[in-house]
């Protein structure tokens, strides 16, 4: 008897409460009657002129997702379906279309975007992608994008294959090669040969991520550009991770780069996302999702997983699903983020532009329940976060720009967040050239978003 | 760079110029010219001519005064004569044929004394680039990029430099009106170093509207493209500059090249008429070699480049670019040669092409320096242009 209400007890004890609802996980199959509000989004900037934003998606019955969105002079609609996504954008009169078929062994994409006037020609920019599943970890792409503001011969503006490749989630991989044609501001044409490789892996304690890119431009002024990045996270201890990274460009010699590194001290145990439990049942639930026809590929952030849950939720074959579905979402909430204390520096410079910069950036968290930093338990739940950046730039000569920003975001519950931020950003030379001074921004952002 | 903003605050007060040899350990030893200039038909007893212009144009700080005058403030408008006539006296004994100087937009007296070194180089039948930046502050960007001010700024520059003077003697030999030397607006110095302005939004958002602009305005001028850095960094910029649309903006592309890397990493074809507004070495030892053998690559390298000027004439650091010093000497003053070898260089190419004619003393082309100087109708446009 003493021992199952212990079980009990450490379970209720851990079990997370937020200031706002429970910790109920949410059914995701729940129909609309017709409609059920799945996101709520206003965003709020103001920088002597306010700008609005306003989101939100409903779901349809059990059979689709519809969206609408407006901010300053652009809307924009979107319908998602297991195998559908539209999206449909105007700007002043100005519409762009994407829509995307998720078949069983293939993806298929479309965007369309009408174009300002171009020597006098107005057209169309048109991009399509394929991506076909050659293998349960391996997909082999293939985009192009055309222009028809050129004469015929020349409105096929690039080509590009591709691969994305994943071992579970303990590595990825993706890489594509783009012959390109661009044209300059002189209306020249560069002839642009890319490649591109970029891979991810959780090796023990430590993700490594590394990509590397060369442009190989041909043209009135040919060259070779090279970019390269290597990045790190390692988990110190359970609370503890360090992370450091390195991005240069060159061409001949450097010529820019930028230089990160800091630690982040979480109130709970943390792992990284590749090395949590629920990754594993990510990859798992994705193979299982694609052996049944839905093509789906691993994830590991909350947002992908979200928009994954989304388009199973609407599969004829969601019963079988949802099982797995509220086990994963239960273990990404027990690996929820809880970080209380952060600091990051980045060192950049742009022998281009001839601009230098440093950043400092920090993080402060309170839990919930509300409680000093070192007494928050493994039932804690984020519930206050404080952002504060200074970042100082010396875009010319002896001029330097100091911008300081500072933001709270407050959790009500891990569905609803209210976002405070201000900023306040020193004129750059060119800024005063232009005769803009300090700006001070105000932002607000509400969000809900069902099933996070 | 940078040490030419210093040069300004440090700038000092004079009187009449002496040539004078500096007494370094350089030997005063003339080399040997490189492609002497073909000799002038005459001879000693044929009538005087002009100091032929055998020389690239040249640099030129337009100093006004050394030494600070606690009774006046940075706007004055206190331009010792004697000085505006030792540096224009040198440009026309050593026979460069062109200056470039900066009349930046916001100093008063400055300005003021750029127009006086700007006429009277144009009535020696020498032309004048005349850059339209500053040393310190952002006021010509603000101006070149203002809708609204732009075209009173460029309107005020074009009555300021760009009306030619009268040809100080029959004879001048330049290519602009008369026989006077041409002129040149030059938009902006080293636009990334000195206003933070990035390649391509020069192009697009200051030098396509400051030369439609001044195409509209006054035919006569030549329009000139700022250059950027003249160490490895700046042929990117150019680059950059060239693939928004530069060469389609300006009458002359113009580079600076303080290293042999820049001149590597130039394009060496461009479809436009490349000057290189600044060259030069930071050693009083290297200028001869810079300017006789480094000169013929960059012009070898660049098949556009028509002119390359020397940096520079005169400022304010000893024993690095400037080819003289300027002293005081008793209550006047006198241009030291600093950098023998090169000065010596020049004058012996005058020499050659001379070949012995005699030739019109400056005193007597300019017997009086102030004529060229702003008149109170120019002191009083100045004055009714709004600064930004």
């Amino acid at each position: 008897v003493i021992l199952p209400s212990l079980g009990f007890l450490l379970a209720q004890a851990l079990v997370p409460q937020y200031p706002v609802g429970g910790p109920e996980p949410p059914d995701f199959l729940a129909a609309g009657d017709p409609f059920k509000l799945v996101d709520l989004r206003y965003h709020m900037s103001d920088t002597g002129r306010a700008t609005h934003e306003l989101l939100a998606r409903f779901k349809i019955r059990d059979s689709a997702y519809l969206g609408a969105s407006f901010e300053g002079e652009r809307g924009r609609l979107t319908l998602q379906t297991q195998r559908l996504h539209v999206e449909l954008g105007e700007t002043n009169g100005v519409y762009d279309l994407l829509a995307t078929w998720r078949a069983p062994r293939f993806i298929a994409s479309v965007d369309v975007e009408r174009l300002r006037e171009r020597q006098g020609r107005k057209g169309w920019y048109l991009s399509p992608w394929v991506g076909v599943r050659v293998a349960e970890s391996l997909e082999l792409q293939a985009s192009g994008t055309m222009d028809s503001r050129y004469e015929a011969g020349d409105a096929f503006r690039s080509a590009t294959v591709g691969f994305d490749w994943h071992r579970g989630a303990s590595a990825g991989a993706f890489g594509e090669y783009t012959h390109a044609r661009a044209e300059t501001l002189a209306g020249f044409e560069n002839t642009v040969r890319s490649g591109s490789l970029a891979v991810v892996a959780q090796i023990g304690p430590t993700e490594l991520s590394g990509d590397g890119r060369v442009d190989d431009v041909d043209g009135r002024f040919p060259r070779r550009e090279a970019q390269a990045a290597l990045g790190a996270r390692v988990s110190l201890t359970s609370r503890l991770v360090a992370f450091g990274a390195a991005r240069q460009h060159f061409e001949r010699d450097l010529t820019a780069h930028e230089y990160s590194g800091g630690v982040t001290w979480f109130g709970r145990r943390f792992r990284l996302p590749r090395a949590r439990t629920s990754a594993q049942h990510a990859a798992a639930l994705a193979r299982r999702a694609t052996r049944m026809g839905y093509n789906e590929w691993p994830v590991f952030d909350d947002d992908e997983l979200r928009s994954q849950r989304e388009r199973l939720s609407l599969s004829r074959e969601r019963a079988a699903l949802v099982e797995d579905m509220a086990a994963l979402y239960r273990e990404q909430v027990e690996a929820r983020e809880l970080p209380l204390f952060g600091a990051a520096y980045v060192d950049a410079a742009d022998s281009l532009s001839g601009a230098k910069s440093q950043t400092l950036r920090v993080l402060v968290g309170v839990p919930w329940p509300i409680t000093w930093p070192w007494r928050a338990t493994e039932a804690s739940v984020p519930f206050l976060r404080l952002d504060l950046a200074r970042e100082r730039v010396v875009p010319a000569g002896e001029f330097a720009a100091v911008s300081y920003s500072l933001g709270a975001t407050l959790s009500l519950n891990r569905e609803m967040d209210l976002v405070a931020r201000w900023s306040r950003r020193e004129p750059t030379p060119l800024d005063l050239i232009r005769r803009v001074g300090v700006r001070h921004t105000a932002e607000v952002t509400f969000v809900y978003a069902f099933g996070r | 760079m940078i040490r030419r903003r210093r040069f300004l605050t440090l700038s000092a007060g004079a009187s009449a110029a002496l040539w004078a040899h500096g007494c370094g350990d350089t030997p005063f030893t003339p080399a040997p010219p490189d492609a002497s200039p073909t000799p002038l038909p005459g001879g000693p007893s044929a009538p005087p001519v002009f100091v032929p212009k055998v020389n690239e144009p040249i640099n030129i700080h337009p100093v006004r005064r050394l030494g600070s005058d606690p009774r006046q403030g940075g706007n004055d408008l206190v331009i010792v004569p004697e000085l505006v006539a030792l540096q224009m006296r040198a440009v026309y004994e050593m026979g460069f044929d062109g200056i470039r100087l900066t009349a930046p937009l916001g100093n008063r007296g400055d300005v003021m004394a750029a127009v006086a070194y700007t006429r009277a180089a144009r009535a020696l039948g020498i032309d004048a680039v005349v850059v339209l930046a500053t040393f310190a502050g952002l006021t010509p960007a603000q101006a070149l990029w203002s809708d609204t001010m732009r075209p009173q700024f460029l309107a005020l520059f074009n009555r300021l430099f760009a009306r030619p003077p009268e040809p100080a003697a029959p004879g001048a030999g330049g290519l602009g009106p008369r026989g006077v030397g041409r002129i040149a607006f030059q938009v902006l110095n080293e636009p990334s170093l000195f206003f933070g302005i990035p390649p391509d939004v020069y192009v697009q958002e200051f030098l396509v509207p400051t030369f439609v602009e001044l195409k509209t305005l006054n035919s006569q001028i030549i329009v000139v493209s700022a250059a950027e850095v003249g160490s490895s960094s700046g042929p990117l910029r150019i680059r950059a500059m060239l693939e928004a649309g530069l060469e389609g903006a300006c009458d002359r592309v113009a580079y600076h090249i303080y290293v042999p890397e820049a001149l590597e990493r130039l394009p060496p074809h461009v479809r436009q008429t490349v000057w290189v507004t600044e060259s030069g070495t930071s050693s009083t030892s290297g200028h001869l070699a810079w300017v006789r053998d480094m000169h013929p690559r960059i012009k070898a390298r660049l098949e556009d480049a028509t002119r390359v000027f020397y940096y520079v004439l005169y400022d304010s650091d000893p024993g690095r670019f400037r080819l003289i010093d300027i002293e005081p000497a008793g209550g006047s003053y006198r241009a030291v040669v600093e950098s023998t070898e090169l000065h010596a260089y020049y004058m012996q190419r005058v020499r050659d092409r001379a070949a012995g004619r005699p030739l019109i003393p400056f005193d007597t082309l300019i017997p009086d320096i102030t004529r060229y100087f702003a008149t109170p109708d120019d002191v009083a446009a100045y004055d009714a242009f709004e600064l930004p």
